[in-house]
Parts: structure tokens; C-alpha cells; sequence
């Protein structure tokens, strides 16, 4: 069983971003497996544990530096990896085409995992664009997965905490969420043996993809700017508890 | 949460352009899995880590601490959970021998994980860094029952370890022990005695501790001589590796500290019910001489712990300047309409952050160099190849520890300066790095015993080979220095001191062999000052010399850092090298006055 991991070399959740020319970041900072993917790679590498002759195949579009990305997807327990080089953004229809392309040449997918959206872009479109251009069944913001030969039974959490389970006939593709499992930090030893795990490397003109008619683009970033102003809150003791139980409730929506 | 707490890219310049880490892998077939990408991904992955898991632990132990409870020690809630995810991640013995469970990285590669996660949460990480000393011993000195028994739960953290050494009458002065060892018929010892400022001591993270614990024999000579070491465990350990009884090893309490709340500082009593049984580690009466051994790493292991808590004051102070607005621009003081500016600004907060950073760069370079020493010693092809690295590791000892510590403090203080009357309250975190940092110019040797060591037996070792050996690697970068026009005038003037220190030692030295041994040893510290000085230059004017030289055809996101390592050669040759040259002067006079003057002088 041959099961993809769509990984995406994403900037640290920590970082200070700094938005340049309107419409890009400063590339100056670390950058990291997107988080969800992490997810996704542990469920992976857990379902082909229990498969005889599985791997697990992390594949990525993005710069050079992102086989750093990959490297961390091998560290994690992936068995080889496969980057399309690209020094341009794609927007999530191009993206898309460029994964089913390098995932078509190098095998054949029983399951494709991506994260259930990428930290930076939060499109939250791979896995659906994929399914589609596949024409394989999906399912995202997955909690649960049980996998036998021909189908895959899974719990995905709907907004609100419902969960619904579906059954997906194999191959499909699986968008994780958080709630799928808690990912392990690499040990030593497997750091040190992702480096001599193959990365296969396509040059993204090479993969002759074919053009969209529909495209995106970003036009404008702005950074996030959270007012803050102080707000008294007067009253005795009970009506002060009330008036924060109430912000908390409907405004910060923390409760 | 914090981005950064350490350095990053200056971590990459020394591992990789001043001293090649990745090169080690073709010049061993050991360290041949650590070519320069599986370092940068060691290093990535050991920041992840202390980013994300260590972190947020340290504030959360200083604030809990530990605590005493019917006879037990508990540590930060938090920390049992984190101590089990470093040993699952294999981080716990890195460089150790991989037959014993360790990971066989080369040191200097080593140093820049140790530095991340001691800038994270260093009074936690010393609960792994003194199993990993602890084990070292059982390496070195065990026999392979002892080994076989302890070495591979202690490198895998599943036991930790301590050092055992001080007692209430023997600080310092280890050599006045009086903790007893009395032979069994069975071969092994029953010790008896009373340990105090036991770091690690007890604890609730692991299911056992092992002592190395240093007594004295019944009948052995006194003083250090007469010392052994033997390994003593909390719970005692069946042939089969299994946990047996308890091993009458009692915590009698935990001290209260200005800082590193988090780890633990024991009194322990052993044997008070007369059932404390230990095994020799090593030979009768050689207990010193293990320790030795041991000295020179863990006295580089405390500069890393100062050195780290410096460098994330630096990184916290430089993030704070630039974020916090305070004050006009001094050219627009008197323009009612000038707009408040961050006090990066401000030439005095600017000073300051220089200050901190030419001492980290300088601080950073010069213990990763030690672990660069240690690497190069073990892959060394010639017995002199060898023998030579292994005399800078001990010259350069002292300065490691005692001048780093010493400096790491200064820059803490700095830290807190930079944040102003917050830097005061503990909701920063460099307070708390303040506190923590002090200790480190305290433990495993004062800095007044670094100091007396430099004099006493580090400038005279082997005749002076290796300091002389030191001198002409300091000279090479001399060289390489002034053959780039715009360093020549900065390069003469750092050759000019490195020639004084050479006259400065020779006086110092002559004056610790003379009936002036008493004033020598009153400026023992001034005379560590002097020297680590002189390493700083010697390190920035290096680091220079590589940014000189990258500087042209460097990517433009690396033009503001190599010019930053020249602006730090600048700022210490203008602005610190007069001040060394003063207090070479000074060690020049060797005033007697500190042991002149009567005691009585002093107020009663």
C-alpha cells in the first residue's frame, strides 16, 4: 500500500511575519512542516505499520529550502520523499495538478493525506482539488481513521464538535486534523537516518502541467491589527462576574 | 510564545564557517553520519523542541519549584512529562559511545542543541546533564558489571544521576570529607556519611537516582589521597537490572534558592540506618583523579549553562528594544512635534545591546572552540596532535567556565537594563535569567577557583607547551587578519595584546613561585579577566576576518550580519581593549594590598 502525505513547508506559527511589497512575506524566517501535516504523517506511518510492504511517500511543491520540510516528514517516520521545485507561488488549482502529477509518476496511491489546511494560506482546498482531479472520494477535518484493503472508515469533526462518520472507498484522500492523534518528536536516531532517505526531485516545469483557465492571485496582505482598548467594568460583584461571563461568552468566545 | 532564543544564525556561523562541524564527517568514519545537513537538522529539530516543550516549562518551575513533603521531593508539575519526551527523542547522551546507548555526534556539533535547550529551561535541563555526567563516570571507570548494571538506563534517562561530592565541613575543600566507605565481605562498601548541595539529589521524574558519591575508605591517608568513589544508588539494583529495597539513601530537605527553582538542591543522608551500600567505581583512594577527569566537562557544561542564560537575555533585550517605544530621538529632542521612537534608537540602549553582543559572539565562538578542541582530539592521527588539543581544552578550562559565567552575569544584568523598571518585575523573563545565571559562577568550582587553577596549574602545565601552543593559533588569525587592509589596524593593535598577556602570564607566573605567591593568588581573578579578554579579541578578530572575507560576495540577507561581526571587533578593540590593557597594568603592579592589610582592618 502506497500512501502520499502532502506536506508544506510553512513559516514557524511563532514567527513575527512582515508583509513586503503588499503581497508577499519576508522569507526570513524558520520555517516548518505545516503543523497539521504532522498529523497526517503519524497516521500515516501508524497505518503502514499495520500493512505489509507499505510506505509512506511525503511529496511537496515549494522552493529548495523546502526539502527541510520533507527531511522533518522522513524524521517523523516517512520512508522517501519527493519534491517539485518551484521558485513561484501556485495558487491551490496549480498546486493541486503539480501534487497528482509527481504522485502519478512515482507510484499509486491507496490513500493521499494532506493537513486539513495549511497554517500560513488556510485555503483549505488541496484535499478536495485532489479528490477531484482523482476522482477519488474525500473527507477532512478527520479525527479517526480505520483502513482495511478496499476502504476506509472515518470519524471528521464537523464545526460545533458533531462527528460524522463516513466510509471511503479506497483510494481516497484524507485531510487530518487535530484531533487524529498527538505527533511524535523524532528521536535522534531517526533524524540522523532521514538524511539518508531518498528525496526525489522534479523540476516544476518538467512536470509539463497543464494550465488552468481559472487562476488566484494574491493582490493585497495586510497584517493583522488587533485594536485593543479598556473597557470598565462597574457594578457590584455579581453584576461584574455577569458582564465578563457575557464577554467572554460573546465576544472573546473563549467559553 | 517566543520565536527565537538563541542566536540562530550566529549558531550556523560558528558551527559552519568558523569551524567547519560538517567537515568532521569525512576526517572520521564515527562521526561520518554528521555531514553539515543532518547538523542543521539536528539543530532544527533541537529548536523545535526547546521552543516548543522546554519553554514553557521554565517559568512555570521557577514559580512552583520544588518542594519537600514528607520526605519527598516534588519537581514542577510539568517537568516529568517533558523529561520522558527528551529521553523518547534520544537527546539525553548525544556525543556518548552509541555501544552504551549514546548518539556518537561530535561535540562541536553537540554544542548548539546544548545551547538551545539550556536558553529554553537550563535548571531542567540539569537533571538530564548530570545523568549524562554521571554515566560518563560509569563509562570511564566501571567495571563491566557496573556498566552492563547502570549505563544504559542512565544514557536512555530512564535513572538519572548526580555528583556527590559536598559535604557540610567540605566545599570547596573536597579533600575534608568524612563520609565513610567500610568493606563488606561481599566486596562492596557500606558508605556512611552526610551530603548537602546535592543538585538533582531527589526527585519524582525518574524511577531511580545514581550517586557517584565520594567517601573515604576506613584507614585511607587524609586529604584528597585518601578518597574514592563509589556508586550509590536510591533504590538498589538486582543482578537482573530489576529495582530491589530501598538503599537507605534519605533527602532530609531541599534548599530555598535565589534561582533554578526548578531543579532540586539536596541534603542527603546515607546510611543513616547503618543499610547504604555501595561499589567502587575505579580504585581505592583514586576517587579524585575520577573526578577529575570529569572536572574539565562539567566545568564546560556550567559555562554553557551561564553562557545560554546570556544569550536568551541578549535575544529577549534586542526583541524588546525594537518593539518598545519610548523617548524622541535624541537629534529631535527639542522638536515638540517628534514622534516617540523604540529605544533601539537611543545611542545608551544601543550600547548596551552592543555590549551584550560582542561578549555572546565572543562567549559562543570560544566554548563552542573547547568542543571543537575535544573533536579534534579524538580524531587526532599523531600522540602530539592529540596531546596538544587536549592542553588548549585544559588551559582554556577556567576561562570556560569561570570568565564565561562571570560575563554571562554582566549580560544578564544588561538584559534587565535594557527592559527598564520592567525588566525588574518577574512577568519578563529576564529576571528570572538573571537569577538563574548566578549560581553558575558558583557551582562546580567557584570562579575564584577557576582563577586559582588558570595560575596555579594552567599557566605552567607542561612547562607552558600548551599556552605557548594556544599563543601560536591566536598568532595564525593575527596573520590572516592583517592580510585584509580593513582589519590590519585592528589586528595590530589585538597582536599588541596578546604579546602583553604573554609578558603579563610570565610575571604572574614568576610571582606565584616567588615569596609573592600570596599577592599572585589576590589577583588570580583579575588575571582570568586579563585572559578571557584576550580570547574575546582573539575570537572576534576571527570572526572578522571570516566576515571580511564573506562580506563580498555575500546574499543580501547576510550583509547586515557579517557587518555586524565587524562592527563587534570595532566596538571591542575601541571601547574594551584600553580597559584590558589597564587591567593588565594592574596585574602588572600584583598588588599586595588585599593580603597586606590585617583582618582586624576590615569592619567588626
Amino acid at each position: 500500500m502506497q500512501i502520499y502525505v502532502c506536506v508544506k513547508h510553512v513559516p514557524d506559527s511563532a514567527a513575527n511575519i512582515t508583509i513586503l511589497d503588499k503581497s508577499r512575506i519576508d522569507e526570513n524566517v524558520t520555517f516548518l512542516l505545516n503543523p497539521y501535516d504532522e498529523h497526517a504523517i503519524t497516521e500515516a506511518v501508524r497505518i503502514r505499520d499495520t500493512f505489509q510492504e507499505s510506505e509512506v511517500i511525503a511529496v511537496c511543491i515549494g522552493k529548495d529550502d523546502a526539502e527541510k520540510t520533507i527531511r522533518s516528514a522522513l524524521a517523523m517516520g516517512a520512508d522517501r520523499g519527493l519534491l517539485v521545485s518551484s521558485n513561484d507561488d501556485h495558487d491551490s488549482i496549480e498546486t493541486a495538478r503539480v501534487l497528482k502529477a509527481a504522485i502519478e509518476r512515482t507510484g499509486e496511491p491507496a490513500l493521499i493525506f494532506t493537513g486539513k489546511e495549511s497554517i500560513d494560506a488556510e485555503g483549505m482546498q488541496t484535499m478536495f482539488r485532489l479528490g477531484a482531479l482523482f476522482d477519488f472520494p474525500v473527507a477532512t477535518n478527520v479525527i479517526k481513521i480505520d483502513v482495511d484493503e478496499t476502504r476506509a472508515v472515518i470519524d471528521s469533526e464537523l464545526s460545533g464538535g458533531n462527528v460524522n462518520t463516513y466510509e471511503l472507498s479506497l483510494p481516497c484522500v484524507v485531510g487530518a486534523g487535530r484531533g487524529l492523534n498527538t505527533p511524535k518528536y523524532p528521536t535522534f536516531p531517526d533524524i540522523v537516518k532521514s538524511r539518508k532517505k531518498t528525496v526525489k526531485k522534479f523540476i516544476f516545469a518538467d512536470l509539463n502541467i497543464e494550465p488552468s483557465k481559472a487562476s488566484m492571485s494574491i493582490v493585497e496582505l495586510e497584517p493583522l491589527k488587533q485594536a485593543r482598548s479598556p473597557k470598565e467594568i462597574t457594578g457590584d460583584a455579581s453584576i461584574v462576574a455577569q458582564k465578563i461571563l457575557t464577554i467572554l461568552k460573546e465576544e472573546a468566545k473563549v467559553i | 510564545m517566543a520565536q527565537q532564543i538563541v542566536d540562530r544564525r550566529d549558531i550556523d556561523f560558528v558551527l559552519h564557517e568558523q569551524f567547519m562541524a560538517g567537515d568532521f564527517a569525512e576526517k572520521h568514519e564515527d562521526f561520518a553520519d554528521f555531514n553539515k545537513k543532518t547538523i542543521d537538522m539536528i539543530v532544527s529539530e533541537a529548536r523545535t523542541f526547546a521552543i516548543k516543550e522546554l519553554l514553557p516549562t521554565y517559568k512555570e518551575g521557577d514559580e512552583q519549584g520544588c518542594t519537600f513533603k514528607n520526605g519527598e521531593v516534588i519537581t514542577p508539575e510539568s517537568f516529568k512529562r517533558v523529561y520522558d519526551l527528551l529521553n523518547e527523542a534520544e537527546w539525553l547522551a548525544m556525543v556518548e559511545d552509541p555501544e552504551w546507548g549514546g548518539q556518537g555526534m561530535p561535540r562541536l556539533a553537540s554544542s548548539a542543541a546544548y545551547e538551545y535547550f539550556n536558553a529554553a529551561n537550563y535548571p531542567f535541563m540539569m537533571y538530564a546533564g548530570l545523568t549524562h555526567g554521571a554515566g560518563k563516570l560509569v563509562e570511564s571507570f566501571g567495571t563491566d558489571e557496573q556498566k552492563e548494571l547502570f549505563l544504559k538506563k542512565m544514557y536512555s534517562g530512564e535513572w538519572t544521576g548526580t555528583m556527590m561530592l559536598t559535604e557540610p565541613g567540605a566545599g570547596s575543600d573536597v579533600g575534608a570529607l568524612t563520609t565513610t566507605a567500610t568493606k563488606n565481605d561481599d566486596g562492596t562498601y557500606s558508605i556512611k556519611g552526610d551530603k548537602i548541595f546535592i543538585s538533582g539529589g531527589d526527585h519524582d521524574i525518574a524511577d531511580n537516582i545514581i550517586h557517584p558519591t565520594l567517601a573515604r575508605i576506613e584507614g585511607a591517608p587524609e586529604g584528597t589521597k585518601g578518597i574514592s568513589l563509589f556508586l550509590v544508588p536510591k533504590i538498589r539494583v538486582n543482578d537482573d537490572g530489576s529495582l530491589g529495597e530501598p538503599n537507605d539513601v534519605i533527602c532530609t530537605g531541599i534548599e530555598h534558592k535565589l534561582g533554578i527553582h526548578g531543579n532540586s538542591t539536596c541534603s542527603i543522608a546515607l546510611g543513616g540506618k547503618g543499610e547504604c551500600v555501595g561499589t567502587l567505581l575505579g580504585e581505592e583512594n583514586k576517587g579524585m583523579k575520577a573526578m577529575f577527569l570529569m572536572m574539565n566537562e562539567a566545568r564546560l557544561l556550567v559555562g554553557y549553562q551561564g553562557f545560554a542564560c546570556a544569550s536568551a537575555s541578549y535575544i529577549h533585550a534586542v526583541n524588546y528594544a525594537r518593539e518598545r517605544v519610548q523617548g524622541k530621538n535624541l537629534l529631535e529632542m527639542m522638536d515638540p512635534a517628534a514622534q516617540p521612537v523604540t529605544i533601539i534608537n537611543h545611542p545608551d540602549v544601543r550600547r548596551q545591546l552592543m555590549e551584550m553582543k560582542v561578549y555572546v559572539e565572543g562567549a559562543r565562538s570560544l566554548l563552542y572552540y573547547v568542543n571543537y578542541c575535544s573533536d579534534m582530539a579524538k580524531i587526532a592521527e599523531t600522540e602530539e596532535e592529540r596531546e596538544k588539543y587536549e592542553g588548549f581544552i585544559e588551559v582554556l578550562t577556567p576561562i570556560a567556565k569561570g570568565y564565561v559565567t562571570d560575563r554571562a552575569f554582566d549580560i544578564c544584568s544588561q538584559g534587565v537594563q535594557v527592559y527598564g523598571g520592567y525588566g525588574y518585575i518577574e512577568e519578563f523573563p529576564v529576571a528570572q535569567l538573571l537569577r538563574d545565571c548566578r549560581i553558575t559562577m558558583i557551582y562546580e568550582g567557584t570562579n575564584g577557583v577557576q582563577a586559582m587553577d588558570l595560575l596555579g596549574r594552567k599557566l605552567g602545565l607542561k612547562k607552558g607547551k600548551p599556552i605557548m601552543d594556544l599563543f601560536g593559533e591566536m598568532l595564525k588569525t593575527v596573520a590572516n587578519a592583517k592580510k585584509i587592509p580593513s582589519l590590519e589596524a585592528d589586528a595590530v593593535k589585538v597582536e599588541e595584546l596578546f604579546n602583553k598577556l604573554v609578558e603579563v602570564a610570565l610575571h604572574m607566573g614568576q610571582a606565584a613561585m616567588s615569596e609573592k605567591v600570596l599577592s599572585a593568588f589576590a589577583n588570580a581573578h583579575p588575571l582570568m579577566d586579563a585572559t578571557g579578554d584576550v580570547m574575546m579579541a582573539w575570537m572576534l578578530l576571527w570572526r572578522a576576518t571570516i566576515a571580511a572575507t564573506k562580506l563580498e560576495k555575500a546574499k543580501k540577507k547576510d550583509i547586515p550580519f557579517y557587518e555586524g561581526l565587524l562592527k563587534s571587533l570595532t566596538y571591542f578593540v575601541d571601547a574594551k581593549l584600553p580597559i584590558t590593557i589597564g587591567r593588565m597594568n594592574g596585574l602588572m603592579n600584583t598588588s599586595s594590598a588585599a593580603v597586606d592589610i590585617d583582618a582586624a582592618s576590615f569592619p567588626s
